[in-house]
């Protein structure tokens, strides 16, 4: 049986938007509401996000609207260094509706995210027909995330982040690649390029997977062509890459300027993309045991073996890439965390490794489209092996249709309550809950200079601070521009936080090398820091909870 | 039938199960539903982390926790957060570590191993008192 248009023999797009009205396309908008209930259910009401990445995003969003595109919000002199897409998209939606940054933040997602399932039963359906794609959304809406949190694992989720909203671009570079993979137009792989970079400018991970895939495809094909001496078919090949990366880099500009430009991609610090998801790490081998020894890895499995040893198609060689591209760079980046921690060898890194778990569980959902259609093929040829092929046909996608019902409406009590959508959602209402730190965060935006830096402790950093890019001497090192090292901000914090208890001489050539303008302390504090007025003697703001003075 | 009319009747009974399915997923669990003895269900994997043997939701609102050999190891104050579906307790370790919602088969709840919300594995409770 060959995998694409396997059941209906439609194809293309066209025909897939032709068949709006049409059995899958029905189950597909009845799943994808479903997802996106749960989803608005658990985020209609929240007023803060719950991720220390929101606020991450928040100080860039918030640099946007405070006319300082391009400077990091957080250390002084210093530059943008996170894909701008989110928050550059963040900034305009509060310019031009006037809503909360954080409101929107918290809520927007279940609605911007919904491009990721839409593109991906458009990619399904245009590679392996309708009836794999209605069985794999609802393998990648419903089962995929399991019990696994939504930033770990691709699938619909109300969470606003770079990686959740950027798989629906990557599942669209997918479509564009499988029309381009069949194209020695220089045009097409320019607009292949632009894609790329707009991806890049979402999230790194992904535009990584298709970087590299685009390479593979280029350069494989313009060496086959060389060994043939067809040479102006290899030109022809080296001309495309050139088209994709030239204008690759012109789309990500807007980022690369700065990471290239300013730090020439030199990371000093190593901890963002250190850090490793639990589950992923040896020590939590039970962990990633439990999540992954399941009926959808085995079906996952069984259905990408059956992909990849079926005939040769344009969908085979990207799914083929899609999953070795995931699986290596996962190995690799916890391989480089590692080695970097335990032995000191600093191996070139990216982004942390779960990302690329996450695209490799995605592919598994495909393939339990797949394995999933063999089985009911098997059992049709199995008892209706002598009627006609239309008959078959139908009874196929009728069976299809009944088998993704039957499971959606049995599993979705479970995956709308599951842990990644309320967890999340208390994540948000803790801090919700803190109204003294929405205070102190709306005081320093409105009312200190975009120059202005507060010196905090960590917690206080990442917790009140952020959100309003307000700068500070040192935050926490995963949410910190990785081009910056680390250490010696860290020890001036903690120098000065000492110097607020027992006298520093020291202290004021350290509050002028870093421009420290404020301190943000808890009240309880207070009582501890004998030297705190002393050094900053003007009281800007308390509440019931912090307390904000300047020097 | 004619096609439109068939799509029409496909379209309705689509309808009708997605409002089905909504209403039990998110009908709220009460107090009531959530009182008996519990124990946790067993995972080939996830030995690790300390669990309790048993876990008692007295009507009263006192919460206690068994060992192993039956000793209680933990007494504390109960009452149920219906909007949200946690469990509440003045038990800082305890507070919103145990989850229900309700679905097909009623009402089902979760113990989570990690005290904090980071991570999100669970194990269901397995009632003993039915």
């Amino acid at each position: 049986m060959s995998m694409e248009g396997s059941t209906t023999g439609r194809n293309g797009i066209g025909k897939v938007l032709g068949g709006i009205g049409s059995t899958p396309v029905l189950l597909a908008i009845f799943m994808i509401t479903l997802a996106f209930n749960a989803g608005v259910r658990r985020s209609h009401d929240l007023t803060w996000p719950p991720y220390m990445d929101h606020a991450r995003d928040a100080s860039f969003a918030q640099s946007i609207l405070d006319g300082h595109y391009g400077e990091d919000p957080l250390y002084t002199g210093e530059s943008m260094w996170f894909t701008p897409m989110v928050f550059t998209l963040e900034a305009y939606a509060v310019e031009f509706t006037g809503v909360d940054l954080q409101v929107l933040q918290a809520r927007a997602g279940a609605f911007w995210n919904l491009l990721a399932p839409i593109v991906f039963f458009l990619l399904a359906w245009r590679w392996f027909g309708s009836s794999v794609a209605v069985v794999a959304l609802a393998a990648y809406l419903f089962v995929l995330p399991g019990q696994e949190p939504g930033w770990a694992v691709a699938t619909y989720s109300p969470l606003f982040l770079a990686m959740n909203f950027a798989q629906g671009l990557f599942f669209l570079m997918l479509l564009v690649l499988f029309r381009a993979f069949r194209s020695v137009s220089w045009v097409v792989w320019a607009a292949v390029g632009i894609g790329a970079g707009l991806l890049f400018l979402s999230h790194a991970a992904p535009a990584i997977l298709i970087v590299a895939m685009i390479a593979i495809h280029i350069i494989s094909r313009a060496i086959a062509a060389w060994r043939i001496r067809d040479r102006a078919q290899a030109g022809r090949y080296l001309l495309c890459g050139v088209a994709a990366g030239a204008t690759f880099i012109l789309v990500s500009l807007p980022l690369i300027w700065y990471v290239v430009g300013d730090y020439m991609l030199d990371q000093k610090d190593r901890i963002p993309t250190a850090f490793t998801y639990e589950p992923l790490s040896f020590r939590h081998a039970d962990r990633f045991l439990f999540h992954n020894v399941t009926l959808f890895v085995a079906m996952g499995i069984a259905g990408l073996f059956l992909l990849f040893r079926g005939k040769r198609s344009p969908q085979r060689t990207l799914m083929l890439m899609w999953v070795g591209l995931t699986t290596t760079l996962a190995l690799y980046a916890y391989l480089a965390m590692e080695l970097g921690l335990k032995y000191g060898i600093m191996m070139p890194t990216s982004v942390p490794s779960f990302h690329f778990y996450s695209y490799l569980k995605t592919a598994m959902a495909l393939g339990v489209g797949i394995a999933v259609l063999r089985m009911l093929q098997w059992v049709v040829d199995r008892y209706h092996g002598d009627r006609s092929a239309e008959f078959k046909r139908d009874r196929l996608a009728a069976m299809t249709a009944v088998l993704v019902l039957v499971g959606t409406l049995a599993i979705y009590p479970t995956n709308a309550n599951r842990p990644d959508l309320v967890n999340t959602r208390m994540f948000s209402m803790t801090r919700m809950a803190d109204t003294d730190a929405t205070d102190m965060y709306t005081i320093l935006r409105d009312k200190l200079p975009w120059e202005a830096v507060v010196l905090c402790d960590d917690e206080l950093s990442l917790w009140v601070v952020m959100a309003s890019a307000r700068k500070t001497v040192a935050t926490n090192a995963s949410m910190a521009n990785p081009y910056v090292l680390p250490a010696p901000r860290e020890a001036a914090r903690a120098q000065l936080l000492a110097a607020l208890e027992r006298s520093d001489p020291e202290a004021p050539k350290v509050l002028e090398a870093y421009h420290v303008t404020h301190v943000l302390v808890r009240t309880a504090d207070i009582d501890r820091m004998p030297e705190l007025t002393h050094w900053f003697p003007q009281s800007i703001h308390t509440n019931g909870t912090y307390a904000l003075y300047a020097r | 039938m004619d096609p439109l009319p068939r799509k029409l009747l496909a379209i309705t009974i689509l309808c009708a199960l997605w409002a089905a399915v909504v209403l039990v997923a998110f009908v709220p669990v009460e107090k009531d539903a959530v009182v008996g003895s519990y124990r946790l269900h067993s995972s080939w994997f996830l030995q690790k982390e300390a669990r309790p043997a048993r876990i008692d939701l007295d009507k009263d609102g006192e919460l206690r926790v068994y060992a192993d050999h039956g000793e209680v190891t933990l007494r504390a104050k109960w009452w149920w957060d219906a909007a949200e579906g946690f469990l509440r307790s003045d038990a800082r370790e305890l507070d919103r570590r145990i989850r229900g919602y309700h679905g097909w088969t009623g009402t089902t709840l979760y113990w989570r191993l990690a005290p904090s919300f980071d991570y999100g594995e669970e194990l269901e409770m397995q009632r003993l008192d039915r």
